[in-house]
């Protein structure tokens, strides 16, 4: 009887073992996938090299043609222009400026001015240019205070428009109440696409048109909107 | 039960990642920033620097003094651009007169503003019943008033002085037409206002004369008014 239990005890510890034996004795492999995923970026700017060129223009009553400088060669009104906000894309070490500043002094009715500037992708992935946010202000020259808020007025969307002041208020030109300031053209057309490392110059145009107000301050404010090139522009 | 929760499980994930797809994108802006600060045309009477009349002419004493011209300005403005003050009003007022009479005014037309101007026009403006016939010779400088009966009652001269003579005394010389012929030609002759520039902060020397003619009835009182209409520069019609 007692060999019985002593034969049997044992017999359990051996199937005891071997059951533990069965789970942790065994030959394990395995692999790893280790994700390392680098994120391009995507930065638009003005060119760091080429800085902004501004240019005043009047239009020869006897030809039609615009010729740089001013009527009778005075020297009037004056323009310039640069670029202000430096900033460094940390990925490619690209160096460029956020805002391009025009000032234009002195102007009066058919003072032409043009500003030519140019874009450069100095992130990684492609960008698309896809729109112009135009806004602006009619100030007061001495205290700076807004007296209204300039309107865009675009109907085709070509960016070859004019800018009203919005007397009633209410965002919408209504040529019966609002005033036409200046006129305002962009190049290039839009939408179109600038690789990495590749630049695009464009134009801003601004005439001034009889009713622009003597002694006042017209700020004007362009957004330029680039969105990555694989998806739609908003 | 839990084929249920799997299921919208599953249709959550998709929804997600269908969005993800629409919403995320890059974008990027630049600003541009233009600032344009407007000039101004500013224009007006100034000064009136002399006058004299038909009386004391040349600077000789006057045998007599009868009738009386007298020139002020009025209405005053001021460019907030540049703080100069001009006068929109210039009043000439003769009393006494008679035929054979005439006073002149001298007087400087000034650009207060900061954008070069030209005389662009200028009207004369009478009371009904009367015209103005505008001299073919000296087209723009001087015109022939008359009134309804129609008789020629005055000559009425508008001109840019030809030569800067100073702008104090001698103001002398009498109503125009005058000549000063030479090997260069009448250079000193009348010249209409009309095109003439002025520059900011500069001033056109102006005078005006009234030369009054037999057919002028004696106790009435004749009236005028000249504009004169500046524009800038560059926008001048000839």
């Amino acid at each position: 009887m007692q060999n019985k239990k002593i034969s049997a005890i044992a017999l359990l510890i051996a199937i005891a073992l071997s059951m533990f034996g069965f789970v942790y004795a065994h030959w394990s492999d395995m692999v790893t996938i280790d994700g390392t995923i680098t994120m391009g970026s995507l930065a638009l700017a003005f060119d760091y090299v080429e800085p902004p060129l501004c240019q005043e223009y009047y239009l020869d009553p006897n030809t039609g043609i615009l010729v740089p400088g001013e009527w009778e060669g005075k020297d009037v009104g004056s323009i310039d222009c640069w670029y202000a906000d430096y900033i460094k894309d940390v990925h490619t070490l690209k160096e460029g400026w956020k805002t391009l500043i025009i000032e234009v002094d002195n102007a009066y009715p058919q003072y032409i001015v043009h500003t030519t500037f140019k874009l450069h992708n100095i992130g990684t992935v492609p960008i698309n240019i896809c729109e112009y946010v135009i806004t602006g202000e009619k100030r007061d020259s001495t205290t700076g205070a807004v007296i209204y808020d300039l309107l865009w007025y675009d109907p085709d969307g070509d960016y070859i428009g004019e800018l009203w002041e919005d007397v009633d208020g209410d965002g919408v030109v209504d040529p019966a109440v609002d005033i036409l300031v200046i006129n305002l053209e962009i190049t290039n057309a839009l939408p179109y696409q600038i690789d990495p490392c590749e630049t695009n110059k464009a134009q801003i145009d601004m005439d001034f048109k009889q009713e622009a107000e003597q002694c006042h301050t017209y700020t004007i404010h362009v957004t330029v909107l680039g969105v990555q090139w694989n998806k739609p522009c908003p | 039960m839990k084929k249920k929760i799997l299921g919208t499980f599953a249709i959550l994930m998709f929804a997600l990642s269908v969005a993800g797809l629409v919403y995320a994108h890059w974008s990027d802006t630049v600003q541009i920033e233009a600032t344009v600060k407007m000039g101004s045309v500013t224009f007006g009477f100034t000064e009136i620097k002399a006058s004299w009349d038909s009386e004391d002419y040349m600077g000789y004493p006057p045998e007599k003094h009868t009738a009386v011209e007298v020139c002020e300005l009025f209405d005053e403005e001021t460019d907030v651009h540049t703080g100069k003050t001009v006068y929109k009003l210039l009043t000439f007022t003769i009393t006494n007169a008679y035929p054979n009479y005439w006073a002149i005014n001298k007087f400087t037309l000034d650009n207060a503003g900061t954008i070069p101007i030209k005389i662009q026009s200028v009207t004369i403006i009478l009371p009904a019943g009367f015209t103005a016939v505008p001299s073919a010779a000296y087209p723009g400088a001087q015109w022939d008033i008359y009134d309804a009966r129609p008789k020629l009652v005055y000559n009425l001269w508008l001109y840019k002085e030809p030569l800067d003579w100073g702008y104090t005394p001698p103001s002398w010389g009498n109503c125009p037409p005058w000549e000063f012929p030479g090997p260069f030609g009448d250079i000193y002759g009348v010249r209409a206002l009309k095109g003439n520039q002025i520059e900011p902060c500069n001033e056109l020397l102006t005078e005006i004369c009234v030369d009054v003619k037999q057919d002028a009835e004696m106790c009435h009182t004749y009236t005028f008014s000249i504009e004169i209409e500046a524009i800038q520069w560059n926008k001048y019609t000839p």
